[in-house]
């Protein structure tokens, strides 16, 4: 049996605006094992993009824990949660969030240059990460000169570049057509087979049934349904 | 060096923003330069005056009448001399005269040549050969103030002078002095006293004043006690009086720039301010999204701070060195009259090069200081905005 | 890029020593010798009439006087009426 990898303990996430209380999410309970693929799957507004935000490290529950790789992250300082993230967690955006003055080597180098390794393994690692996600030919290209299938291969790259253990998919075919959709899914078939922990927030039917083992968990108004 | 990946990404962002950082450079550069070549002048005269005035009589007597000062009398002298602390006790005679046409001051100087000091410095200046030469005629040695005035009138080599009796007086020039004593020859028309008493209208039982020199400083303030008792006429000057004046002086000229420079800066920091608290949404978004892919705030400002010190030390840098050019190499043309009294003969001052590195490093701080802040504190609060609101 | 940078920091560098080199070659002896000579000889160690802080500086242009009329003051100029 596989060890967690991710795990949510009692989760609440609340926010105030002004006398009122709007709970966003409520008593989530989730274990996610090494190497398992995760859909959470429902509509706009069900708490799923909330959810993937706290695991990475990027928000803090009201209530609740959060540990990832044995680490409870909720309480963690600034220094220590972005080194954390840096390490751990590849993340790869709705609206791919790319910066777009930048070429793609430039992009794909963004997440190594606070970890303080040198430039000839920064230029190993990135090129690997390229050619991972089938994108090493257009390295010189401008950002804003690429489609949006692309993007997102370059949005992967840059998630992958620092080899993290854990892949967070927020929306990732929202913004894609079918046929990039499709071969979004094949790369994180690849990933999965590279032993990677995904978790995918997405309302996208593709993600139903998947060509690799996964696990759907349907969420609606900050709760998980049922875990299938 | 090996390269880093964070210097890397440091000069990309810098060269990316090249615009935004010329615009701030231009601006940095006449504000630094202007101050920097103000400090020159200012520092560059003040330390070639102060080292001058060492060499100013410890007191100067005069006679004042109405407080105004007129010829003091000659047997001033032996009751001077009589003082006990004075080491020596010379008289002056010299005086301003309007060369005509246009009325500009020059200083007509008498020396007597027979004083051992003042005799050794005329053959330090002109030759052993030349000093009989010099002292068989009416002739001068002029400054280039002088020389240049007199040129421009087409006086070629002599001057003629009109005596208080009315009548002229020709006097050739000898030599001409050169622009490295302007500071103190620039106006001067050094002559035989004789010459300079027929000029100048003072009798033989008068001197313009008399210079005193008192080697114990100890000594200065009951001497100064004597002399004032000798007549209710008398007035000292001291040397220290003397410098003061012109301590006073410079600092008023230098701090009125410094409160202008103050003025400067703090407009510049508001503006500055103003312009990166507005952090464009795509900069706002690009912090955000460096947080998220696991940038922490430190990170962020340290990027933030050693982009804006690029910027900071290039300005600086080149502003000093523009200043150190235009002041101690061109001359400071223009800029030098605001300074210095130009409604008289034209001068060419050397200014000579000095460089205060405490004045610098204040205008470093007073510079580099604002200009981070203003940029750090926008970044500091969108860095520590939560990295999904950033990017929003 | 690093070529660029390189660039810049030698020319800030070059800027920095070409300046130093001419501070401290600079003849300072040559420039004090004849005002210590000048000074020496007249006793007068105040700075020059025209270099001085008391005279009001003027930028105007000296020339716009005619010299054909020399008597004509110049306007402002009120020193005459002031003991020398």
């Amino acid at each position: 049996m596989m060890s967690p990898i991710i795990v949510v303990e009692r989760l609440y996430r609340k926010f105030t605006l002004g006398v009122e209380s709007i709970t966003v999410l409520e008593d989530i309970d989730l274990t996610i094992d090494r190497g398992e693929c995760i859909v959470l799957k429902g509509i706009s507004g069900s708490g799923k993009t909330t959810l993937l935000s706290i695991m990475a490290g990027l928000d803090k529950p009201t209530e609740g824990n959060v540990i990832i790789d044995s680490e409870s992250i909720a309480k963690l300082p600034d220094l220590h949660i972005s080194k954390f993230r840096a390490k751990k967690i590849g993340m790869i955006f709705q609206h791919f969030n790319l910066l777009e003055h930048l070429s793609v080597w430039d992009n794909v180098l963004v997440p190594l240059v606070p970890m303080g390794i040198d430039m000839d393994r920064a230029r190993e690692m990135i090129e690997s990460s390229l050619a991972l996600a089938n994108i090493s030919h257009k390295s010189d290209t401008l950002a804003s000169r690429l489609s949006g299938g692309e993007k997102q291969r370059v949005a992967i790259a840059r998630a992958l570049v620092s080899n993290p253990e854990i892949i967070l998919c927020d929306e990732p075919t929202a913004n894609l057509d079918l046929g990039n959709s499709v071969k979004f899914i094949e790369i994180l078939q690849k990933l999965h087979s590279l032993g990677k922990t995904i978790v995918v927030a997405t309302h996208d039917p593709l993600f139903d049934n998947l060509p690799f083992e996964s696990r759907v968990i349907p969420m609606a108004n900050g709760k998980i349904e049922t875990d299938i | 060096m090996r390269s880093s990946p964070f210097l890397y990404f440091l000069l990309l962002g810098i060269a990316r923003q090249k615009g935004k950082h010329i615009g701030v450079v231009s601006i940095s550069l006449v504000v630094l330069f202007l101050l920097s070549s103000v400090l020159f002048i200012s520092s560059s005269l003040h330390h070639t005056i102060s080292s001058q005035l060492e060499s100013e009589p410890d007191f100067v007597v005069q006679r004042i009448r109405g407080g105004v000062r007129v010829d003091a009398p000659v047997e001033w002298i032996d009751k001077l001399v009589d003082i006990y602390g004075t080491k020596s006790v010379t008289p002056r005679v010299y005086g301003r005269y309007a060369l005509s046409p246009k009325h500009e001051w020059a200083l007509v100087v008498g020396v007597d040549f027979t004083d051992e000091q003042s005799h050794k410095g005329l053959e330090k200046l002109i030759g052993d050969t030349n000093l009989k030469q010099f002292l068989k005629s009416d002739q001068m040695i002029v400054g280039q103030g002088v020389a240049r005035y007199l040129k421009s009138h087409f006086y070629s080599d002599s001057y003629s002078f009109m005596t208080p009796e009315g009548a002229f007086k020709k006097v050739d020039i000898f030599k001409e002095l050169s622009d490295s004593s302007s500071l103190i020859s620039n106006n001067m028309m050094i002559m035989p006293i004789d010459l300079a008493r027929e000029v100048l209208g003072v009798d033989d039982e008068s001197v313009t004043d008399i210079a005193l020199s008192v080697p114990n400083d100890d000594e200065w303030s009951s001497i100064e006690d004597k002399i004032e008792s000798l007549y209710y006429d008398i007035r000292v000057i001291t040397k220290t009086d003397v410098k003061r004046i012109y301590e006073n002086l410079y600092n008023y000229k230098g701090g009125l720039f410094l409160v202008l420079f103050l003025i400067a800066i703090v407009t510049f920091s508001l503006i500055l301010y103003q312009r990166y608290a507005m952090v464009y949404s795509t900069e706002r978004r690009e912090i955000g999204l460096l947080r998220a892919l696991g940038w922490s705030i430190s990170d962020v400002l340290r990027l933030k701070f050693l982009e804006t010190l690029v910027v900071v030390v290039i300005s600086f840098v080149v502003g000093v060195a523009m200043a150190y050019i235009y002041v101690f190499v061109l001359g400071a043309p223009l800029l030098v009259d605001i300074f210095l009294g130009g409604d008289n003969l034209s001068h060419r001052i050397q200014l000579l090069p000095v460089v205060d590195l405490s004045v610098l490093s204040s205008i470093f701080l007073l510079y580099a200081v604002p200009f981070v802040a203003s940029v750090l504190i926008p970044v500091w609060r969108v860095a520590v905005t939560d990295p999904k609101e950033a990017m929003l | 890029m690093n070529r660029l940078f390189g660039v810049v920091v030698v020319a800030l560098l070059s800027i920095v020593v070409g300046l130093s080199a001419h501070y401290l070659s600079f003849d300072r002896e040559a420039m004090g010798k004849e005002i210590g000579t000048v000074s020496q000889i007249t006793y007068i160690s105040a700075p020059a009439l025209g270099v001085s802080y008391f005279e009001s500086a003027s930028l105007v242009d000296k020339d716009s006087i005619n010299i054909a009329y020399p008597e004509m003051p110049r306007a402002g100029k009120m020193d005459f009426i002031y003991e020398k």
